[in-house]
């Protein structure tokens, strides 16, 4: 199956639900004496635009350039990038797991720390960056500014 | 005739100069984006929107003319940081700072690199300032002009934008169109602008829409990190050619032709400036086109021709400075940035338009001090920091990305308040990489995605005013 199948469904899946959404809301209302624009007719245009651009795209030649990018199945990428990327994936998983229950002060630290190690810092450097970065965010941001993010147990309660 | 300078009160122009000359905090906060600017400039896969994005959240926090001078300072810091890794490194930065590595790298491989920098610094001061001036000119004309525009010249002109971006952008018509209408699709959920009411909340979980700082971080902080552990690592764009060769081919009385490329880049580049998307790569490769073209030394192009190094290098500061007219004038960003601005100038409570100058002069006036102050800031941290900034570009990017993906977290959560801007932000970041993949282009996308409810807007009114 063409690799483009991945592109071309997604956005075609899109397009048909705004312009099914845009037509469920009505394309016109009834005036006094003439219809005025229903809050479906501009969903409708861009899901239909959306739709008809991403078919001209299916069917247009042109459309192969080279990717500057190394295929992620054939063994071909960096060990170090692969180790950076699933570091990547995971410091997000924890951050965003662990933030609503113990706050962003020590979501961010842990999670710096395993990005930082897998981009393939020493364990010590990753620990400064893990203090050193959050520390200086609270003094800036919240002592600093006075800006009020969102913490711990009253955020817990928030949400 | 509009009256530019009503009696009563103090000249506009005098009311933005005082704003400016009197504020402390702005002067720290301008000093402060264009050196974060010059930062991110220098670092290799961490672009401007992404920074911007960044302290976008912070205008909320504070008033409108220094929150946007900050980020003004990081777009036009960025362009100047490009230039000093592709001066010294042969790595270029930013997009636009190709033509600049193009005469730079040569020169500072021929052991010139600190007379280059210092030349690319003028020639970037000279390029901003030429375009401030003439944005400060230009603005009664342009002012006039557009407020003989209607609904419907409003909607034809923003539609022509966003035709411009598929035209021009990076990416090809077809896929350029495609991100056009999902950056429309985008901006749909939450509350209707016309009409007020719900609309594909995904049973409320989209109420309050896509943030735009969510999106900014996703798709070009987590994006670009994404994007430089997914590419190949940079070769470095060394060129042949003996010592003796290269040194001989260094122009010739190159001084006041340098001057006079500068000159010619401010112009070329301010003009750039005005259409949407891909100015400044336009402006600055048709800049190093010219001077080869005027050259009396045409062979020395390539191998390290200060003409061409001087003009790219101010038009691509003109373009970028120049492209705050279109923004604040008619209200139409002409790239991600702008776009990013006019949310921060939306949060601020100004509303951009052919009446700012003379309904919110001093804010107006001012930014344009701002700028100009900023260009003053650049010349003086490019030229005193030069060691610096070629320090800074062999940090090591394992340093880099792990502290920009933590600001793009906290920022998206700064942004939304709530978890649903981190949980955005990572969204967009994996679209992002997803979209980069397969050859498109973001910045489409977010352009479309900032003038989606404007369009909308205008058509209902159109469509209700009978213009139909």
């Amino acid at each position: 199956m063409s690799p483009r199948i991945f592109a071309v469904v997604p956005l075609v899946c899109a397009a048909c639900w705004t312009l099914l959404a845009g037509v469920r809301r009505g394309l016109t209302l009834r005036g006094a004496d003439m219809p005025f624009p229903g809050p479906g007719l501009w969903p409708a245009l861009a899901g239909t635009g959306l739709l008809l651009c991403t078919l001209a795209l299916c069917f247009s030649r042109t459309q192969s350039v080279p990717s500057p990018f190394q295929p992620l199945h054939d063994g071909n990428m960096r060990r170090a990038a692969r180790n950076s990327l699933s570091g990547l994936a995971l410091a997000c998983v924890l951050w965003l797991c662990l933030t609503p229950f113990s706050g962003w002060l020590f979501s961010s630290a842990a999670a710096l720390f395993l990005a930082a190690r897998a981009a393939g810092n020493s364990s010590k450097t990753a620990a400064l960056m893990a203090v050193i970065m959050p520390a200086l965010l609270y003094f800036c941001i919240v002592r600093g500014l006075g800006w009020p993010l969102p913490d711990s147990l009253p955020f817990r309660s928030a949400l | 005739m509009i009256e530019w300078f009503p009696s009563d009160a103090m000249h506009p122009v005098l009311e933005g100069l005082f704003a400016v000359g009197g504020d402390p905090l702005l002067w720290l906060l301008v000093l402060a984006g264009v050196l974060l600017g010059m930062i991110v400039g220098v670092l290799p896969g961490f672009g401007p929107p992404a920074a911007m994005a960044l302290l976008f959240p912070l205008t909320y926090v504070m008033p409108p003319l220094p929150g946007i001078a900050m980020l003004a300072g990081i777009f036009y810091g960025a362009k100047y940081g490009g230039a000093v890794t592709s001066i010294l490194l042969g790595i270029p930065g930013e997009t636009d700072a190709v033509a600049t590595l193009l005469e730079g790298h040569p020169l500072a491989r021929a052991g010139r690199a600190r007379q280059a920098l210092a030349a690319a610094t003028l020639a970037s001061f000279c390029g901003g300032m030429a375009a401030i001036f003439m944005m400060a000119a230009l603005a009664p004309v342009l002012t006039e002009a557009a407020l003989y525009l209607g609904p419907a010249g409003r909607f034809t002109l923003m539609l022509t934008a966003l035709a411009l971006v598929a035209l021009l952008g990076p990416g090809g018509f077809h896929r350029n169109a495609v991100m056009v209408f999902l950056g429309l699709v985008l901006a749909l959920p939450g509350m209707d602008p016309v009409h007020g009411t719900e609309r594909m909340t995904l049973g409320g979980h989209l109420w309050g829409g896509v943030e735009l700082t969510s999106m900014l971080l996703g798709l070009f902080g987590i994006g670009d990190i994404l994007d430089s552990l997914l590419r190949p690592p940079p070769k470095n764009t060394e060129r042949g050619g003996s010592e003796a060769e290269r040194d001989a081919s260094v122009e010739r009385g190159s001084g006041l032709n340098a001057f006079f490329a500068a000159l010619r880049g401010s112009l070329l580049g301010f003009a750039a400036g005005l259409v949407p998307c891909g100015a400044g790569v336009t402006a600055s490769f048709a800049s190093h086109a010219l001077e080869k073209k005027l050259s009396r030394y045409p062979e020395s192009f390539g191998k390290g021709a200060w003409a061409g190094l001087t003009g790219p290098e101010a038009s691509n500061n003109a373009a970028a400075v120049a492209s705050f007219a279109p923004l604040l004038l008619l209200g139409l960003p002409t790239n991600p940035i702008m776009a990013a601005l006019l949310g921060a100038l939306t949060i601020g409570g100004i509303v951009p338009g052919p009446r700012l100058p003379l309904e919110q002069g001093e804010f107006y006036w001012g930014l344009i001090f701002s700028l100009a102050l900023g260009n003053i800031l650049l010349l003086a941290l490019g030229l005193g920091l030069s060691r610096v900034w070629a320090a800074l570009a062999l940090l090591p990017w394992r340093l880099v990305w792990p502290c920009v993906l933590m600001l793009c977290l906290i920022g998206s959560l700064m942004g939304a308040g709530g978890m649903e801007g981190p949980v955005q932000c990572v969204f967009f970041g994996i679209l992002s990489a997803l979209l980069r993949r397969g050859g498109f282009s973001p910045a489409p996308l977010v352009l479309a995605f900032v003038l989606g409810p404007r369009l909308e807007s205008g058509l209902v009114q159109m469509i209700s005013g009978g213009l139909f």
